[in-house]
Formats: structure tokens, C-alpha cells, sequence
């Protein structure tokens, strides 16, 4: 493999997935200018769980598509380094590309009726998974069947052995998505990349798969990318927070200071206007709707919906400023020095 | 406070009684049961296996009241909500709307309709893609007599609706594919509330919009709910979109209310092991959610229409119990637990002195 030539810094350890300057646009001609990514940079250190935050549209999904090199048809590249323990993705050859898909990285994906194929046993379904991950070769069926047993175990599955006979349509959706986060991890992946992972499921089951796969993250020390559009999910499974929106990371930081004090007006307004289970809640809804990317404002993306923004908003796109020393950047003027919010 | 249960043995029958209101419900449903048919393979014999929906729930809303009925799913919440709309007759139990029995005669069904309308979950799936706005908007109207028989004034309230939900009035020549998510639910509300109905039946109306849409349409809800009067029955498993629109919640368990009352009370100190469970799954800002192992391994099962509570084998508290066999032998039946707050539990009465405390 080849490895990555610009050497890390006074960091000691690599990180597990580091982005630079990943831009993703449609490359055809008649939609020129339809940048869906546009510069997203951001590093997942081992074993942390890094949260990605943003509403439809705003590219979450897209990233970590991008990442796993799944791009629909029709999406391209454009620029930017995907590294993967320093291994540009981008760079891979198919057949490395086949190595690193389960065993280097892998996803759990949003929907997990549609993820499983409903035609075959799950015995079978993670089986032809674990072909690709381990050296099935030279092994008894039943040796294979107590490996997935294994599997099955570690994201507390009941039954294990029961479950292994059964398909897609006869499990719940918790049920079933424990069964794709058994392949996933099959291969002991570096990172792991959950894009929505419970959106399907009923808050109560959605609460123990989320502590489920947290703590298989702390055991087993692989590091998550935990893509959502609820904040305070994030806020459970997390280390270290991205907020995404309209194509651009807005702000990033430790997930406590973010939430805390949070320096961009969309990340604000976000918490703002999660309806709480308690009487008496007030509820701040953000007005208006994400730009469309064919026709984004010149200067900061969030400016027609802020309630801050002022005409400087409008002369060009905000740098992505640092706001403290532990990492914490925000892309606002109003909130750096000199700025106007409060 | 906790009451004996012979004290006061009353389900929620009774809660006319206990809860006077000189008019009578909008729509009442005492003791409904809805058993479905499952489907049979191709050369099954003999009947067919009943899957019991709704089981023996009782329930009531006034005119401008609102309803939250909560739930994971498969706990028969749209199929109550589906009542609730005369869409589907009760296997057995009444369903009165204004004091009239639904399903004796065609007329109390048919007029009754005319006040109710739904908001689906799904916007994309809700509107006819070939059809205007205006169109849509205005299908309710057709065939009405009285005010909006003629076209003008049809166009007229169309616009009226248009700019009640927050849309431009030329949003009426357009299509639905023309609007994101957020829109399309203004334009299904709007349909909702163009025949000026007393109830609406909202069947997660935000769960398919982003979280900061969401709001807008929450807000939006609210709103409009002050300004016309008009109840309505929140379907959701969202907890904090239905503690945000209702006065009234009910936890629905595989088919049972398993318990009711106001927000306050449901939120603020829930009785149910399940209503427990429930709360202290939503993500919040102050606690993270660690679930005990116990529950872990105990997802929901099939139904079993039979006797003792649907909950016992994931129920926490049972085991405390003095007697944990009557969980399995005996129905709990909704009873009062303190003013207006029903609970359907054994370890209600044997728990008291300790029920305010985290599960």
C-alpha cells in the first residue's frame, strides 16, 4: 500500500480518517456550478466518535459516501485527499479499494430492510459478508456458523443461533439492524461510519442499539462517524462534533463547547428548536428553507435564514476562524472578534 | 397519591364521570376492540389467525381539546386514530360522535366525516403529483352545499388557506413537486382545514421533515389550533412534538392505553414502567440514555391477545412485586392513580410511597 507522503505533525498518532478540502460537485456541463461539497476538511483521531450534523441536503450523507468511494453515477470528485490511516482512498486501486471496504472502513446504513436482501437467510447474508473479511478458506460451515454466532453475540443479539436461520422480514428493526452492524464489524474495522442509523426505528429501540453500539465502540476502540440530523443523539454518542450545512462544515469542536457555546447561528438555532418532551417547552423554528445548490448566496450560506446577518454576510463565504484553543472553528463573522452577536 | 384500586375501580369509561364536560365528546370510543385478519399462506385451511389491534381502549376528545396518542409501532395508534376518523368500524365496542352511535345509520357516519380530516406522515406520498395545488386544496369543498359551491369563492378560500399555512397564493397553479418537504405539509394542512372540520387526526405529521422544519410546522400546528378552535389527535412517537400541541396524552401499549393524563403528568411523573421506558429513551440535553440490560434483550414480542399486561416480559418493577404471577394471570385495567391521571398497573398500588423516583 501506498502511504500518504506528507508526514504528520507534532501529533503522534495518525489520524484514522482524515479529509482535506473535499469538494464534490454533478460534473455535467448544464449543471456547472452545482457544488453539493465544498471544501469539507476534518479529522476522526482512534477511537473517537466524531458527530456530523445537518439537515437533508446539506451533504452529510454525501461525505461519507464520497469516503467509502460510492459516489452515485454522475458525482465526481473534484478535488481534495481522503485519507484512511494515511492511505489516500481517493488513489486505491479497485483491488485495494475491495481489501478496505469491511476490513479498513465500513458503514451501517439508514435503512435496514433495505440493506439486507430479503430473499436469503441471515445465516447466508453474513456468511457471503464474511468471505470478503476473513479467510473463509479451510473452514467448516460450522466453524463459520459460530463465528457469525460470535458476531451475532457482540451486538446482543438473543438467540444468536435462532436469529442465524431466520430472514430479514421475520426480525424487528432493531433486530434488524443489529444484524447489518454484525457485518459491518465483522472485518474489525478502523472506522466505522453510521449514516442515520436509527432513523427507522422507535425511540425506545433506538436507545438500546445506540448504547449497544457505543459501547461495542469503547470495547472494541474503533473510531465512528456518526452521521444525524438530531443534535442531542449526537450528543449521546459522541466525542467531537461536525455541523454541516449547505455543503460546508460551519462549525466544528468538542461536542461539550459546542453545545455549550455554540458559535455559529445555525448551530444555535438547531438546539433552539428540538421540541423537548416537557410541558411549557418553547420552540425557536428556524425560518425559511436550505438554499438550493444550483443558486447559493455569494457570502455565508446561512445568511438568508439568520436572524443576525447583516450586509457583511454577504461578501463572501466566512473563514472557517478557530474560536478557542481546543479546536473549536466556526464560519462567522458575526460571532469572531469584532463580530456583532452576542 | 395513589389510590386502592377498589376504591376506585373505574376505567376510563369513567371518565365522563370523573371529568364532567357539559358538551358532549366529539368523538368517543368506549371499549373498542379491532381484530385484523393476518393473512393466510395460499392453501391455508379453516380461519384465519385474528391479530388483535386495539384492545378495549376508551377514549374521548372535546370539541377544541387535543389528544396525544403515543406509542412505538405496532401499538395500534393509527389503527385508533383510523377510528377515530370513521374510517373503519370496531371489531366490538361503540364509537359515538356527538352522542350519536357511528355504524347504526349511514347519515350520522357520513355527516360526521364531513368534520374530520387527516394529515398523513409523508408528504411526498400524501398529494396527488398530477393534480394543482389549488386543486388539492379544494377537493374537500367539492360537492358541498352552501358557501363554497361556486368556483370563485372556492378560488377565494383557497387563497385564504394558502396564506393561512404560510404560502404564496401562486403556489396554488403550482405542483406539489415543486416544494420541499416543509411546504408540502403546509399544503396537506391546508387541504386539512379547508372544509373547515372539527377535528383533525394528525398521523406523525413531522416525522419525515428535518429537525428544523419541524418546528416551523410544530409552531405552525399550534397556531392555527388557537386561532379555529379545532381538536386534534396527535399521532406520534415523537414525545416532544406531541408534549408540544396537546393538553391530554395517552401511552398506547400493544393495543392498551397503559396510561393517561396531562403532560405534566405523563412527563413529569410517568406511573407506567413503559411510560419510563419511553421518557428515558429521548435523548435529551441533561442525562444520556444507559439502558439496563434486561430490557436490551427483551424487544416487543408478538401480541398476545390472552390475559395479564402486554408488558410483563419487559417490565422492570414486575419483580419487585409481592405477587408477580398476577401480572400474568390478571388484566390491569386503567384506574385512577391521582386527578385525571390513569395508569394501568399492578405495581401501582403495591409501589406506593416510591413513585416518584427514577425506574
Amino acid at each position: 500500500m501506498r502511504m500518504s507522503s506528507d508526514s504528520v505533525g507534532a501529533d503522534a498518532a495518525t489520524p484514522a480518517l482524515e479529509v482535506k478540502n473535499l469538494c464534490v460537485s454533478t460534473g455535467r456541463k448544464r449543471d456547472k456550478g452545482r457544488q453539493l461539497l465544498d471544501g469539507i476538511s476534518f479529522k476522526l483521531m482512534p477511537g473517537e466518535a466524531l458527530g456530523v450534523v445537518g439537515e437533508s441536503g446539506s451533504g452529510k450523507s454525501l461525505t461519507s459516501l464520497a469516503i467509502l468511494r460510492l459516489l452515485p453515477r454522475g458525482l465526481s470528485v473534484d478535488a481534495g485527499e481522503i485519507l484512511l490511516g494515511g492511505v489516500d482512498v481517493l488513489a486505491m486501486s479497485a483491488r485495494d479499494l475491495r481489501q478496505a471496504r469491511g476490513r479498513k472502513f465500513s458503514m451501517v446504513l439508514q435503512d435496514p430492510m433495505s440493506s439486507l436482501d430479503p430473499c436469503f437467510q441471515i445465516r447466508s447474508q453474513m456468511r457471503e459478508a464474511l468471505q470478503n473479511v476473513v479467510s473463509a478458506s479451510g473452514k467448516s460451515r460450522r466453524e463459520i456458523d459460530e463465528i457469525c454466532e460470535d458476531l451475532l453475540q457482540r451486538v446482543r443479539m438473543p438467540e444468536p443461533d435462532v436469529v442465524l436461520r431466520k430472514y430479514p422480514h421475520e426480525l424487528s428493526g432493531g433486530m434488524r439492524q443489529r444484524v447489518t452492524s454484525a457485518i459491518a464489524l465483522s472485518g474489525g474495522p478502523d472506522v466505522l461510519i453510521a449514516d442515520e442509523p436509527t432513523t427507522a426505528l422507535d425511540v425506545t429501540t433506538q436507545a438500546l442499539y445506540l448504547s449497544m453500539l457505543k459501547q461495542l465502540q469503547i470495547s472494541t476502540g474503533f473510531s465512528l462517524m456518526f452521521i444525524s440530523h438530531d443534535l442531542l443523539l449526537v450528543k449521546q454518542m459522541c466525542d467531537r462534533l461536525i455541523v454541516m450545512y449547505a455543503g460546508q462544515v460551519v462549525e466544528e469542536g468538542p461536542l461539550g463547547e459546542v453545545l455549550a457555546s455554540p458559535q455559529h447561528p445555525y448551530t444555535r438555532a438547531l438546539l433552539r428548536s428540538i421540541p423537548k418532551p416537557d410541558v411549557d417547552a418553547e420552540l425557536f423554528p428556524i425560518d425559511g428553507y436550505p438554499p438550493d445548490p444550483a443558486a447559493y448566496p455569494p457570502g455565508c450560506r446561512f445568511a438568508p435564514r439568520c436572524a443576525h446577518a447583516r450586509d457583511a454576510c454577504d461578501g463572501g463565504v466566512p473563514d472557517a476562524a478557530p474560536r478557542s484553543a481546543s479546536g473549536h472553528v466556526a464560519r462567522c463573522i458575526g460571532t469572531a472578534d469584532g463580530g456583532w452577536v452576542a | 397519591m395513589t389510590v386502592a384500586n377498589s376504591q376506585r375501580d373505574t376505567s376510563l369509561v369513567g371518565t365522563r364521570v370523573l371529568n364532567p364536560s357539559p358538551a358532549t365528546p366529539l368523538i368517543e370510543l368506549d371499549r373498542v376492540v379491532v381484530d385484523f385478519e393476518k393473512r393466510q399462506a395460499v392453501f391455508q385451511r379453516g380461519r384465519p389467525d385474528l391479530l388483535r389491534a386495539v384492545d378495549e381502549v376508551s377514549l374521548s376528545i372535546a370539541n377544541g381539546e387535543s389528544l396525544g396518542l403515543v406509542g412505538e409501532s405496532g401499538s395500534g395508534k393509527t389503527t385508533v386514530g383510523r377510528l377515530a376518523a370513521g374510517m373503519l368500524a370496531p371489531t366490538s365496542g361503540i364509537v359515538r360522535a356527538n352522542g350519536q352511535v357511528l355504524g347504526q345509520d349511514r347519515g350520522a357516519l357520513a355527516s360526521y366525516r364531513r368534520n374530520v380530516q387527516i394529515v398523513f406522515q409523508d408528504p411526498y406520498s400524501s398529494l396527488d403529483p398530477r393534480m394543482r395545488v389549488g386543486s388539492i386544496i379544494a377537493e374537500p369543498l367539492f360537492g358541498r352545499e352552501g358557501a363554497w359551491s361556486t368556483r370563485s369563492a372556492r378560488k377565494e378560500r383557497v387563497d385564504e388557506l394558502l396564506n393561512l399555512v404560510g404560502l404564496l397564493p401562486d403556489a396554488a397553479s403550482m405542483y406539489p413537486h415543486q416544494f420541499s418537504g416543509g411546504q408540502r405539509q403546509r399544503i396537506a394542512l391546508a387541504r386539512a382545514l379547508s372544509s373547515d372540520p372539527r377535528l383533525i387526526i394528525l398521523d406523525e405529521p413531522t416525522s419525515a421533515l428535518d429537525v428544523s422544519i419541524r418546528a416551523q410546522i410544530l409552531k405552525l400546528l399550534k397556531d392555527l389550533q388557537r386561532r379555529l378552535n379545532v381538536s386534534y389527535l396527535v399521532i406520534s412517537h415523537d414525545l416532544g412534538s406531541v408534549a408540544y400541541l396537546v393538553s391530554r396524552v395517552a401511552v398506547m401499549y400493544r393495543g392498551r392505553i397503559v396510561e393517561q393524563g396531562s403532560p405534566a403528568q405523563i412527563y413529569r411523573t410517568p406511573q407506567h414502567p413503559y411510560s419510563r421506558l419511553l421518557l428515558a429513551s429521548v435523548p435529551r440535553e441533561d442525562t444520556s440514555f444507559i439502558m439496563t440490560e434486561d430490557i436490551a434483550v427483551n424487544e416487543p414480542e408478538a401480541i398476545d391477545a390472552g390475559t395479564g399486561c402486554g408488558f410483563r416480559n419487559r417490565c422492570n418493577l414486575r419483580c419487585q412485586l409481592p405477587e408477580p404471577s398476577r401480572c400474568e394471570d390478571t388484566r390491569p385495567r386503567l384506574l385512577a392513580a391521582t386527578d385525571n391521571h390513569f395508569v394501568a398497573c399492578h405495581g401501582i398500588g403495591a409501589r406506593s410511597g416510591v413513585d416518584n423516583g427514577e425506574s
